[in-house]
């Protein structure tokens, strides 16, 4: 048993290690970058706690403060399980050491054991920015003493790990059915495309169900009550949630000495039931994936003629780069599903909303002629807002990885692969543009002029995105990585383009809501500002892209 | 024709991979570049083919310098890499359409060219599938067919006949021959000796970064005295270099 533990540790130390990658950043890029992410983060981090203070505040007036500690607990549950989901799954199934680690001394529990450990280390970064201000507001306004944060640290430290688990329960379940047949790849994206629809399932039904709970007539009663009973009410998902608040809020008692170690207690038992579950089914799930679909079929000369025609170098790198994003699962996930099911994202508070009537004055709104400059320029920043999403642009260059050589070695003008690769985000982007019109046009009845200028401001919307990430990608191209996740979701360009993005996206929305333009406005506004933008990014992108390729030594 | 002119590469500010080096590949000869692992082959490979910029001398492939007309200058030839895990979630043919699209080689051009590479390298049955479902022979026979599409008239490879079965690696010498005797130059880099020995017109061995010898395998024997295996010079230049 020892020696099990000690060699899943090994193992996780090595894994912790690969996950990192090199940064080849260049100091003075990495102080920029240092500085973008400190002057995001004050203001977020700023009004996070004031909010987490106000909510205290109001909660504290009914007696009913101790649910802050739930809502924070609860809600970073929510959000380690969803995400922990797709991202068990790219490591658990798709990460190319796993075909290294299968060939090892390794059981099943090990490995998983060891992947799961990494995941939690990336998870209590994500949860921080909710765990970290709840805890320290409420241990502050409440005047908690020391053991309420000894007690905070361990909880923070543990309570990621239960959704986890639980994500990673769901993973191998899908993965253990889907691993049949010949050919993987599908397959591979199927399992994902249900984990991430499971997903969310699961976010509107606990939204349902909270909201259920949250009937006025019953919680009038509870709230009266006070003293903190409201608590254990709204997370019913998530017990442990109830158990660490419990121990925090007594944590002055034996009580709440009691609640912490029936919290750990959970944690590990929950922990020991994944990795048994792991010995049991994840070799069913994992072995054999990674072989490819072979038909090995005889290519008549019919075929050839039929496939073998001369097209334009441009055609030929668009396509490539749309086959590539489409055959490699990792691309696949991150970069087009999220594309596809954001726009059903964005319907959810409507089937959740528990007011009647939310979704016909939305309609009713729909077709206000007065509202329509408003409408569009909120459309405009939400296609932004995707566009800002799915990485395809600000990893283009990324994702070559260390075969970037032959896109050196080709015969080919670089910015003509540039404006191909940016003309495979924009096309990609445009199926999302699709999607949207399509529930405009069917569940809000925009009229059809509305749903045609809103694409066409849409495409300039999509080309300044894809212009602005292969830009950032120019810059610092990820190349040293050798599992294709790498390139895509630890990838800081996805990043620095998604907050950039967000920031004129923000912008857009808000200046069109303050202003309400008529629709002609909207789009002489729109147009000319972010059809400049996009010519000024061309013609930046055009400047650099020789150097900026000369300079990519591998 | 290469020329290689004076040509210096240093990595990370201070390691000299390739210290000044002069050569001249001429039309009609198939070039070996001899060295042992690490010894500044792969560097000066990627130097020529554009992939690299050197920090000082000149490249001609044909005339054309790889630094001023890349465009131009890439056109001239074609290069196998020492990985061919290139292009992986391409199918086959996919990926010899690319290559072709990539240097015009027209619909009529290409169908034949695709028809008699596919059958010498008995790799009918395989283009319709992704790459990476191909094993490492396989990956690097498409590679060699993707590079010979446009039958470019200068062949650079780096360590071609790693991962061939005997009959495929048969092929790629019976072609690189062909391709000599079209006048054509065919310039390759390997650290395999016997492969050298049968099948180049004259070689060179670097080690260090540094030219060590150039010439015919005649001139070969003769500074390395008489009758003494390659494999015994190839040991003995290098040794007295480390």
């Amino acid at each position: 048993m020892r020696d099990k533990i000690k060699k899943m540790w090994l193992l996780t130390k090595v894994l912790l290690k690969g996950g990192m990658g090199k940064s080849k950043m260049k100091p003075k890029w990495k102080v920029l970058v240092g500085f973008l992410v400190c002057l995001w983060l004050i203001p977020v981090a700023g009004s996070i706690v004031a909010m987490v203070a106000g909510l205290y505040d109001g909660l504290a007036s009914l007696g009913q403060e101790g649910l802050l500690l739930e809502i924070g607990m609860g809600s970073a549950s929510f959000l380690v399980l969803f995400f922990g989901i797709l991202y068990l799954l790219n490591l658990f199934y798709f990460d190319k050491d796993i075909e290294n680690l299968l060939s090892l001394p390794f059981t099943p529990g090990q490995i998983i054991g060891a992947k799961f450990i990494v995941a939690l280390v990336y998870e209590y970064v994500s949860v921080s920015f909710i765990l970290l201000p709840v805890l320290g507001v409420f241990g502050i306004k409440a005047r908690m003493g020391i053991w309420y944060y000894l007690y905070s640290i361990l909880v923070f430290m543990t309570m990621p790990a239960i959704p986890l688990v639980m994500a990673g329960i769901i993973v191998m379940i899908v993965m253990r059915f889907t691993n049949i047949g010949k050919n993987k790849d599908i397959l591979k994206i199927v399992g994902g495309i249900i984990g991430i629809i499971f997903a969310i399932g699961l976010n509107i039904g606990i939204q349902r169900f909270t909201g259920n709970m949250m009937d006025p007539s019953n919680l009038q009663q509870l709230i009266h009550q006070g003293n903190n009973s409201l608590l254990g009410k709204t997370m019913i998902l998530f017990p442990q949630v109830k158990m660490s608040n419990l121990g925090l809020l007594y944590s002055s008692s034996f009580t709440g000495l009691l609640w912490i170690l029936g919290f750990l207690a959970v944690a590990f038992l929950a922990y020991f039931i994944f990795l048994l579950l792991g010995e049991m089914i994840y070799f069913k799930g994992v072995v054999g994936l990674s072989e490819s679909k072979a038909k090995r079929k005889i290519f008549t000369s019919e075929a050839l003629q039929r496939q073998s025609i001369q097209r334009s170098v441009f055609y030929s790198c668009f396509w490539k780069e749309i086959r590539i994003l489409l055959r490699t699962p990792v691309y696949f996930l991150n970069c087009i599903v999220m594309n596809i099911l954001g726009p059903f994202f964005l319907l959810i508070p409507f089937f959740t909303a528990q007011e009647e009537g939310i979704f016909e004055e939305s309609v009713k709104l729909a077709q206000n002629p007065n509202r329509m400059g408003m409408l569009l320029g909120i459309g405009f920043g939400i296609i932004l807002f995707f566009a800002g999403t799915t990485g395809i642009a600000s990893t283009a260059l990324s994702r070559e990885g260390q075969q970037i050589f032959v896109n050196k070695m080709l015969p080919i003008d670089y910015m003509t692969q540039i404006i191909a690769k940016v003309a495979s985000a924009a096309f990609i982007g445009f199926w999302g543009v699709l999607i949207l019109a399509g529930i405009g046009i069917i569940l809000f009845r925009f009229s059809f002029i509305f749903i045609i200028l809103f694409m066409f401001l849409g495409s300039i919307g999509l080309l300044f995105s894809a212009f602005l990430g292969i830009l950032i990608d120019l810059y610092h191209p990820k190349l040293d990585w050798d599992n294709e996740q790498k390139a895509v979701k630890q990838n800081f360009n996805v990043f620095l383009h998604m907050l950039m993005i967000m920031v004129f996206a923000g912008i857009t929305i808000f200046l069109s809501i303050i202003i309400r333009p008529s629709i002609l406005y909207l789009i002489l506004g729109i147009g000319l500002v972010y059809g400049c933008l996009t010519l000024l990014l061309w013609f930046w992108v055009k400047q650099i892209s020789r150097k900026a390729f000369e300079k990519i030594e591998v | 024709m290469i020329e290689l002119k004076n040509v210096s590469k240093t990595y990370a500010g201070s390691v000299l991979a390739v210290d000044n080096i002069n050569l001249n590949i001429y039309d009609g000869e198939i070039f070996g570049f001899l060295g042992p692992n690490g010894a500044g082959k792969t560097t000066t490979i990627k130097m020529i083919t554009g992939i690299l910029k050197p920090d000082q001398g000149t490249i001609l492939i044909n005339g054309k310098d790889i630094q001023k007309e890349p465009l131009e200058a890439k056109r001239l030839f074609g290069f196998v890499p020492d990985d061919p895990n290139t292009f992986l979630r391409l199918k086959g043919i996919e990926y010899l359409n690319f290559m072709a699209d990539v240097y015009d080689v027209d619909t009529i051009v290409r169908q034949e060219r695709i028809q008699n590479l596919s059958e010498r390298f008995d790799m009918r049955s395989a283009l319709h599938d992704q790459i990476q479902s191909y094993s490492h022979g396989m990956r690097q026979k498409i590679m060699v067919m993707g590079v010979l599409i446009h039958e470019p008239p200068v062949w650079i490879l780096d360590e071609p006949m790693t991962g061939l079965d005997p009959r495929s690696s048969f092929v790629l010498k019976e072609m690189m021959r062909e391709h000599a005797d079209e006048n054509k130059t065919v310039f390759f880099s390997t650290h395999v000796l016997e492969v050298a020995e049968k099948v180049c017109d004259r070689v060179a061995i670097i080690n260090k970064g540094k030219i060590l010898f150039c010439g015919n395998m005649e001139e070969m024997r003769k500074e390395f005295q008489g009758d003494e295996s390659l494999e015994k010079m190839f040991l003995e230049l290098t040794e007295n270099e480390r």
